[in-house]
């Protein structure tokens, strides 16, 4: 017997009506499983009250230059304007950047936020505010925009609510809220030839009948233990991510996500054959899977010397060809519409070239995407002076793109979630929904 | 380069601690059904003949700190999503939660030139305008022009907004009653805070003090202080007046007819646990087996399961006094140390990762010169005071003095004394690094004073690569860079936590402050090592979180720690002795299975909660249980996972919970259960070739022939007891179905080793 067990969902679910029948055996009685079947159904609801039902998280890590992606300055001197032209999009009157040209061409799909203001120079500092809408508080963790997504909504489907592609920064996990609900990161390079996600694949040797028997011998062997779990809340824990982790392993749909070969080679090539290409694919493919929220860490821009080889050599190209292909992939099989998707880094770059030929941290203004579920088209919010240096009109602030996260994902940002402490913060603690985003 | 804006006044943007209680809409019931306590309190309450509180009158003199700043609590002005936002909000800006009150005088009358008051016509100033929503307020009506709230601040005006340098503050705040017993579920309390002026005045404040419930599951309570019980429990109401933090603590004993039965006592510690059980009418569960005790205390102190030869000799054995003859050869193991130095490791932060330097051999090698130093005090069973006084007053070389590291986990004086009183004090500060801490009584002055003492503690390099020098540098300042504090941007003095004075001059000051920290008079040092050492036994804290014992934090069972900490002290704070009589103790000994009268307890210690164990004990656990080879880490002379001098990342123990040791949050392990735990047992192929090929399996198919035997053998050697009748049938039928022998022996001994049973305490 080969270890097949991915491939014959048909034959996994007659197996599944079985063992319900089993389970009384087992210490779970047919009426509880429905009753557990049922509250499971309703926490988990698939759409949301809001506009989106799962969020792409793009984080451009090491903040990149405003001036040279989304905001350009073509008319100012040249120590600000740099090396790069200004192009025009499929939007009158929007201009991006030179090597933006595929994502010029979904700029119609786009929201541009060229008012983002943020009090931070620190790359730490700016980080957590961007990706929790709260400045470090001392003392204890906030959680991630993710972590507060699922435990609100809890999954959509067998995947984990929360996955972060890459290794998740600090900030992008659980805080406060505790380590289960951390993002689940699959771990290696989705590029990579024999990519699969970390903990998925059973081991060498291992057949579906003996994951069954085991899974049965575990439930005979533990069910003495039920009698004591009544009292201790970490004991129940167990029990549900066994649960959880069964149901992931034994969803044929879940677990194919994380399989790039599934896609032909001209698609898996459309997105560029790299980590960021092939990330934002398989980003593409747990949303389609059902997963609540997708963490993307794309880094290098954090660009003090040599700015403009970097950002026209590698960075934007790389982001140019796997972004716009993707937006173009999720609009095409309409999965755009319920998904927010969202491209920032922790600040933007001086507007003025430094002698290193680089650029440094820029916090007072800079720029960030958001397109999809909810989100206006061919739009551009607020606007800097004509250097770059400073918000004229409509700044955002960080705790307005976490209303607009959570707002859109139908998560009431007003409300104010404890700590095991017993400090209660707001989830977008004096923020609001960017309006002139919102379609 | 880049722009650089002080860390602190970041931080400070982002408190946000917000008051629903303010916000919540509250309607007082009509009778309390409760008679008011009969406790003496002198000042005047405002209560109705039913006990509910009324309105206080419109006083004849409207003060500024009494009358107007609790206001700017209460209806939520400054709360952190408002105006006690760093910035405010809408130009408007007081201080965050109204903690430092007599700085809000001025931004209310002054700030803005002056456009919040309208002196000419009173009722036309903004502050009435915009919380009356009579002009448009983006926090929406917070009172009507009705309210006390409104006549107040209105007269107020028309008085010409009086504040003199004068005028009394608040200098204390009781909740009272102090402590009271509800006595069913249902039943209302009203609790009053009285405040103490400076002039000796007392005042009922409840109408202006903000409620909280510590335990809302057990009580909830409202905005103007009504309690009232959900289920039978403890827990504290807490106050917040003007910045000042006060509790009321309450119980709800269990309704339970019947007569409560004798418990016997072991020593002192379940004196206190009984008694207060017995007042809670909550019956702890029966004492644990004798195999349940045995796996439990061998886990607790050597972090390994029994043999199967200990477990036959400890249940054959007749002696009543077995189990206390076991606690003392256990508590002379070298696994006992091992185990004790991994507890010790975690909570100083014993990593390489966390010193500066390039050079991981030279920072590896001070790691190892630390472990060892730890290993060998816990071996030597050196005093506890004593053990922490080295560390404290450590001087020279990093690669030459074990100690010495310690002022290597934190460098900055404000981060080493969060880090030293987290881990020595059992008190969290941080709040206080920029203003008053909400929730307890540390200020900024507080924070900063006692951190001055860690700015004499020097480092320079030493003559080796990446070699650091600890010295003591008695001309060393530290500024106060707190952001609210009265004295920001002063040169802090040395003090003692919880002191008003400075430190007495003396010629080595963190020789004077270890001496303060292990003097028996400290009300902190005993209480935070004993706090801790509970909850490695029992998987919480007598106080929680263990290292956060506010004043105002309610104890599980009142009395306990004091007992403890005093017992402790006497003994010559001897960790060996505490140890010996926490695991002999019938509170440890009880069973982890509930009765029907303490199923929902999970903080009276009324039967054991079953708990998980630290990642590197669950390794060797498996290696153990599997017969697998052990390996973790390079420490070539040890094999065990908890003898390793610091964390190795492994997929294994990363999803197991081990303390990274890198942040002030790791002192303990973070042990919750998750997804990758579960991915890991049931698809790691490290731990499918442990069961497959360890030796366990082989020797169970050799020593047994029957089915029966095989399930008997295995259950033996992970849960460490018998299988129940049922438990072998159904075991046999399972692997029965497997294609060979061999192949159903490792199915159920995976079964096993991911079971609870297997890799909780309990």
């Amino acid at each position: 017997m080969s270890y097949n067990w991915l491939g014959d969902c048909e034959k996994f679910h007659r197996r599944d009506v079985i063992r319900v029948g089993m389970l009384s055996f087992m210490g779970l009685t047919l009426s509880k499983y429905y009753a557990l079947a049922e509250t499971t159904k309703k926490l988990h609801p698939d759409r949301t009250d809001g506009t989106a039902d799962s969020v792409v998280l793009i984080w451009t890590a090491g903040g990149p230059s405003h001036v040279d992606s989304w905001d350009p300055k073509p008319n100012a001197p040249v120590e600000i304007r740099g090396q790069f032209n200004s192009i025009g999009t499929n939007v009158n009157g929007i201009q991006v950047t030179e090597h933006l040209a595929r994502t010029a061409k979904v700029m119609d799909k786009l929201t541009i936020i060229r008012s983002m203001t943020s009090p931070t120079a620190v790359h730490e500092i700016g980080t957590h505010y961007m990706l929790t809408g709260f400045l470090p508080l001392p003392g204890f963790e906030v959680p991630s925009y993710g972590s507060v997504a699922a435990k609100l909504l809890g999954p959509r489907s067998a995947l984990p609510p929360y996955i972060s592609v890459e290794q998740p920064e600090e900030p992008m996990g659980a805080g406060f809220l505790g380590a289960a609900l951390n993002p689940y990161s699959p771990g290696g390079n989705p590029a990579a030839a024999n990519y699969h996600g970390e903990g998925l694949d059973a081991p060498a040797g291992m057949t579906r009948h003996r994951m069954d028997r085991r899974r049965a011998l575990r439930d005979v062997v533990d069910d003495a233990f039920r009698q004591q779990e009544k009292g201790c809340d970490e004991a129940h824990a167990v029990d549900e991510f066994y649960n959880r982790a069964y149901t992931l392993l034994s969803s044929t749909k879940a677990r194919a996500a994380f399989d790039l070969t599934k896609e032909t080679s001209a698609v898996r090539g459309s997105y560029g054959w790299n980590q960021f290409g092939q990330s934002m694919l398989l980003t593409r493919r747990l949303i389609e899977a059902g997963t609540r929220f997708v963490t993307v860490t794309v880094g290098g821009w954090d660009n003090h010397y040599n700015i403009f080889p970097a950002m026209g050599g590698s960075l934007l190209p790389t982001f140019d060809q796997g972004f716009a292909t993707f937006i173009a992939d999720m609009a095409q099989r309409g999965m755009l519409e319920r998904t927010l998707v969202v491209v920032m880094g922790e600040f933007g770059r001086t507007p003025i070239v430094n002698r290193n030929a680089g650029r440094d941290h820029w916090p007072a203004c800079f720029s960030v995407l958001m397109a999809g579920g909810g989100i206006k088209g061919g739009n551009v919010v607020g606007s800097s002076d004509g250097r770059g240096m400073q918000v004229v009109s409509d700044p955002v602030h960080p705790e307005d793109v976490a209303a607009t996260i959570y707002n859109a994902l139908g998560i009431d940002y007003h409300q104010s979630i404890s700590s095991p402490e017993g400090v209660r913060i707001t989830l977008a603690r004096g923020g609001s929904p960017i309006k002139q985003a919102l379609a | 380069m880049q722009s650089r804006i002080p860390l602190a006044a970041l931080i400070l943007a982002s408190i946000t601690i917000c008051n629903s209680a303010v916000a919540a809409v509250h309607h007082l019931p009509h009778r309390s059904t409760h008679p008011i306590v009969k406790r003496r309190v002198q000042p005047v309450l405002h209560r109705a003949a039913d006990g509910i509180i009324t309105e206080p009158p419109i006083p004849k003199h409207v003060e500024f700190l009494r009358d107007i700043a609790p206001i700017l609590a209460r209806s939520g002005c400054s709360g952190a999503q408002c105006h006690g936002k760093f910035g405010g909000r809408g130009g408007f800006e007081v201080s965050l939660l109204t903690l430092s009150p007599a700085d809000d005088y001025a931004p209310l009358v002054y700030g803005d030139r002056g456009r919040r008051i309208n002196f000419q016509d009173p009722a036309r100033s903004l502050i009435l305008l915009k919380p009356t929503d009579q002009i448009s307020h983006g926090g929406g009506q917070r009172f009507s022009t009705h309210s006390r709230r409104y006549k107040l601040l209105l007269k107020w005006i028309q008085e010409g907004c009086p504040f003199h340098k004068t005028d009394p503050r608040p200098v204390s705040l009781v909740i009272t009653p102090r402590q009271d017993v509800l006595h069913h579920v249902g039943q209302t309390l009203q609790v009053h805070a009285i405040a103490t002026y400076s002039n000796g005045k007392r005042l009922d404040v409840t109408h202006e003090t903000v409620f909280m419930s510590s335990n809302p599951t057990v009580f909830s309570v409202g905005v103007d202080g009504l309690v009232k019980g959900t289920r039978w429990g403890g827990g504290a109401i807490l106050g917040r007046y003007l910045g000042i933090v006060s509790a009321s603590f309450l119980t709800l004993p269990e309704t339970r007819p019947g007569r409560y039965p004798l418990i016997p006592q072991n020593n002192f510690i379940d004196r206190y646990v009984f008694a207060n059980l017995k007042h809670l009418n909550v019956v702890p569960s029966a004492l644990a087996g004798d195999t349940e005790f045995l796996r439990r205390v061998t886990l607790d102190t050597l972090g390994r399961l029994p043999t199967p030869d200990e477990i036959k000799a400890f249940t054959a054995d007749t002696n009543p006094q077995k189990r206390s003859l076991l606690v003392d050869k256990l508590l002379h193991e070298s696994a006992f140390v091992d185990f004790r130095a991994l507890r010790l490791a975690d909570l100083l932060r014993v990593n390489p990762d966390v010193f500066q330097g390039a050079n991981y051999t030279s920072k590896q090698r001070s790691a190892e010169l630390f472990y060892d130093w730890i290993w060998n005090q816990v071996n030597k069973n050196l005093p506890w005071n004593q053990f922490v006084y080295k560390i404290i007053t450590a001087k020279g070389s990093s690669e030459e003095y074990g100690p010495t590291n310690f002022y290597r986990v934190e460098y900055s004086a404000n981060d080493r004394a969060e880090n030293v009183g987290e881990a020595f004090l059992g008190v969290r500060m941080a709040c206080a690094r920029c203003h008053k801490h909400p929730f307890d009584r540390w200020t900024t002055d507080d924070y900063w004073n006692f951190s001055a003492f860690f700015q004499k503690v020097g480092i320079r390099p030493g003559r080796l690569l990446d070699e650091q020098v600890i010295d003591y540098n008695a001309n060393a300042q530290l500024i106060n860079q707190s952001i609210l504090g009265p004295n920001r941007g002063k040169v802090a003095p040395p003090t003692f936590l919880g002191s008003s004075e400075p430190a007495p001059p003396a010629k080595n000051q963190i020789k004077e402050l270890a001496d303060w920290m292990i003097a028996p008079s400290n009300a902190y040092f005993a209480r935070a090592a004993m706090n801790r050492l509970w909850s490695y036994y029992f998987g919480m804290g007598i106080v929680n979180p263990v290292d956060d014992m506010r004043a105002t934090t309610p104890s599980s069972v009142p009395g306990l720690l004091t007992a403890l900490s005093a017992e402790f002290v006497r003994s010559g704070y001897n960790m060996r002795h505490m140890i010996r009589l926490i695991l002999n103790s019938r509170t440890y000994q009880l069973s982890s299975l509930p009765n029907h009268t303490n199923l929902l307890d999970e903080q009276f210690f009324s039967h054991f909660v079953a708990h998980p164990m630290p990642a590197q004990v669950l390794l060797d656990m498996v290696n153990e249980a599997t017969g697998s080879r052990r390996q973790y880490g390079a420490f070539p002379d040890r094999s065990l996972a908890i003898q390793a001098s610091f964390p190795v990342k492994t997929p294994f123990t990363n999803a197991f919970g081990v303390s990274h040791r890198e942040f002030l949050t790791d002192l303990d392990p973070q042990l919750d259960p998750n997804l990758m735990q579960c991915l890991t047992m049931i698809n790691s192929p490290q731990l499918e070739s442990k069961v497959n090929y360890g030796s366990t399996v082989r020797l169970a198919l050799a020593d047994t022939q029957t089915g029966p035997q095989l399930v008997k053998y295995l259950y033996l050697r992970t849960f460490c007891r018998a299988p129940t009748p049922a438990e072998v049938t159904k075991c046999v039928t399972l692997i029965q179905q497997a294609k060979t022998r061999a192949a159903g022996a490792e199915d159920l001994l995976w079964a096993l080793i991911s079971a609870r049973e297997f890799y909780f305490n309990h």
